[in-house]
């Protein structure tokens, strides 16, 4: 059974449609990305699963259960969102505490699954600290650690790596995999950059204009699909000889020196 | 930059004069009955205005202050979920609200008193029902702007998180919410109580003799010759509205300290 199901989900504000008519679902320990370009629609589809918003039609099932007209405090799904809101005025180990406290876990329990995440998350020594006092993939990080310290069915992650640098980035995905991996989390990660879902997702869908154009394993999106859209945003894929991949539209063209004299001349 | 760090320290003193000045003035008035033209210092000490007010209005600065400490706190309880609602409106709707919500400030307090007043007897509303809603009428717009403007600044994400973390409102509201916005609610209340405490003309109209605040009663010796009583009235208006005001700022703090909430 999948642990999240989205069926027929529809959400319009005003004359425009936001979402539309879009279904997928999510195997239990999997990370499925839903990828697109800016105003695709993925934030919103990721506000009316937490229950942020309420969808003009369509279902929300966790495990089987229909959650669509739950408020969003009695769902089993935590999102990180882009801007981590890490409440300012609560330590790390505050922020981590909070989502426990409030589905009643406290004592010793509490205390031993923020130190075990904490240390997973490569954090230990910042619990103390406020998110002011923290850089940028610091507190990312310990948004991460405010989500997964209450085990929730579903994690779900909007543009985890918008923000940081090139370099964290890559640190950050690789971490944010093995944590996924490791401890069998259930995510929906959305992004509009294609290497960040071509890295973690297992499956990725294709969102546009709010709907769901195209879902499959990553493996079966080296070669052309045949969906015009996905194709056009996907450009070609180059396979590496280690068996990475390459955007071939990511790659830089050496500049030629002549043509830089030419120019200055 | 010298030169501006002078001319900076020299309008900060200036300000500090303006500032200090007339309630220097009022100090020396309260303990002294005369000051002549023709004398150096002030003349004929006397303590007649603190015993007059102990004695017969005492009472009626603290019922003031009470009343506008209930209308500062009406307006939080108004306001918030307002501001918490207006502030993701967006488009044309938005522009309209803005204008509408800063007409209260701009209409003059005497027309709306009047045109109320009738209202409030056709409706047989007397005492200080009435009172309080002028009250409210002109303080919430003030307490409202600053909530719309730090809900705004700030959004809603942080109480969508604790929900979305598993908290119910009021713990969202409480742990997360509340001390977020705990500075500008403190401001919010202390604009609605300023406004609220300084009203006099709405008392005079729809008060009747038994809801004449202090600002009625202040004004009347403000009108008089007596400047010895009405120093001693001013300093304890003052006096009232500080101690309400410093309360506010405690009530903040203490609060402040208390919501280290959730230490595993």
């Amino acid at each position: 059974m999948a642990e999240l199901e989205v069926k027929g989900l529809k959400f319009r504000t005003g004359a425009k449609t936001i979402v539309d008519d879009v279904s997928f679902s999510v195997k239990d320990r999997e990370m499925f990305v839903l990828c697109g370009p800016s105003g695709a629609g993925k934030t919103s589809i990721l506000r009316l699963i937490t229950g942020e918003w309420a969808p003009d039609s369509g279902e929300v099932l966790l495990s089987g259960e229909n959650i669509t007209k739950l408020p969003m405090q009695k769902r089993d799904t935590v999102l990180v969102s882009q801007s981590n809101n890490l409440f300012p005025h609560f330590t790390v180990r505050e922020n981590a505490a909070f989502g426990l406290k409030a589905r009643k876990i406290g004592g010793n329990e509490a205390r031993e699954r923020i130190g075990y995440y904490a240390e997973k998350c490569g954090i230990t020594e910042l619990l103390d600290r406020y998110p002011s006092e923290l850089s940028g993939g610091q507190q990312k990080l310990a948004a991460i650690l405010r989500a997964i310290v209450v085990k929730p069915k579903v994690l779900l992650l909007d543009e985890p790596f918008t923000g940081l640098d090139n370099n964290l980035v890559c640190r950050m995905r690789e971490f944010c995999l093995r944590l996924q991996r490791e401890n069998g989390i259930t995510a929906v990660m959305i992004t509009h950059s294609k290497e960040d879902a071509f890295f973690m997702g297992q499956r990725i869908g294709f969102l546009f204009d709010g709907r769901l154009e195209l879902t499959a394993p990553v493996t079966e999106l080296y070669e052309k699909t045949g969906n015009e859209k996905v194709d056009r945003f996907l450009g070609e894929i180059v396979k590496t000889a280690d068996g990475g991949f390459v955007f071939a539209d990511k790659v830089l063209r050496s500049f030629d020196p002549e043509d830089r004299n030419e120019d200055s001349k | 930059m010298k030169a501006r760090k002078v001319f900076a320290r020299i309008l900060a003193v200036l300000f500090l004069i303006f500032l200090l000045m007339p309630f220097l003035g009022m100090l020396v008035f309260s303990v002294f009955s005369r000051w002549p033209i023709d004398s150096l210092l002030p003349q004929t000490p006397t303590f007649r205005g603190f015993t007059a007010f102990f004695s017969k209005d005492a009472g009626n600065a603290l019922s003031t202050a009470l009343f506008s400490v209930a209308v500062g706190l009406t307006t939080l309880v108004i306001g918030i979920p307002a501001a918490k609602g207006l502030a993701g409106l967006k488009g044309p709707l938005k522009a309209v609200l803005d204008v509408i919500l800063v007409l209260p400030m701009l209409l003059p307090v005497v027309s709306v008193s009047i045109g109320s007043h009738k209202l409030f007897l056709a409706f047989r509303l007397t005492g200080s029902v009435p009172v309080f809603i002028m009250h409210l009428y002109f303080s919430l717009p003030y307490a409202f702007k600053i909530l719309y403007s730090a809900y705004r600044a700030l959004g809603n994400s942080f109480g969508v998180t604790a929900r979305n973390l598993g908290a119910g409102p009021v713990r969202s509201f409480l742990y997360v919410e509340a001390p977020v916005f705990l500075p500008a609610y403190t401001s919010a209340f202390i604009m609605g109580f300023v406004v609220s405490y300084s009203q006099y003309f709405i008392n005079l109209l729809l008060g009747g003799a038994k809801n004449m605040n202090y600002s009625v009663i202040l004004s009347q010796l403000l009108t008089g010759s007596d400047r010895h009583l009405a120093s001693v009235y001013s300093l304890m208006y003052l006096l009232f509205g500080g101690v309400a005001v410093g309360l506010a700022f405690l009530v903040r703090s203490l609060a402040e300290r208390r919501v280290k909430y959730g230490r595993a």
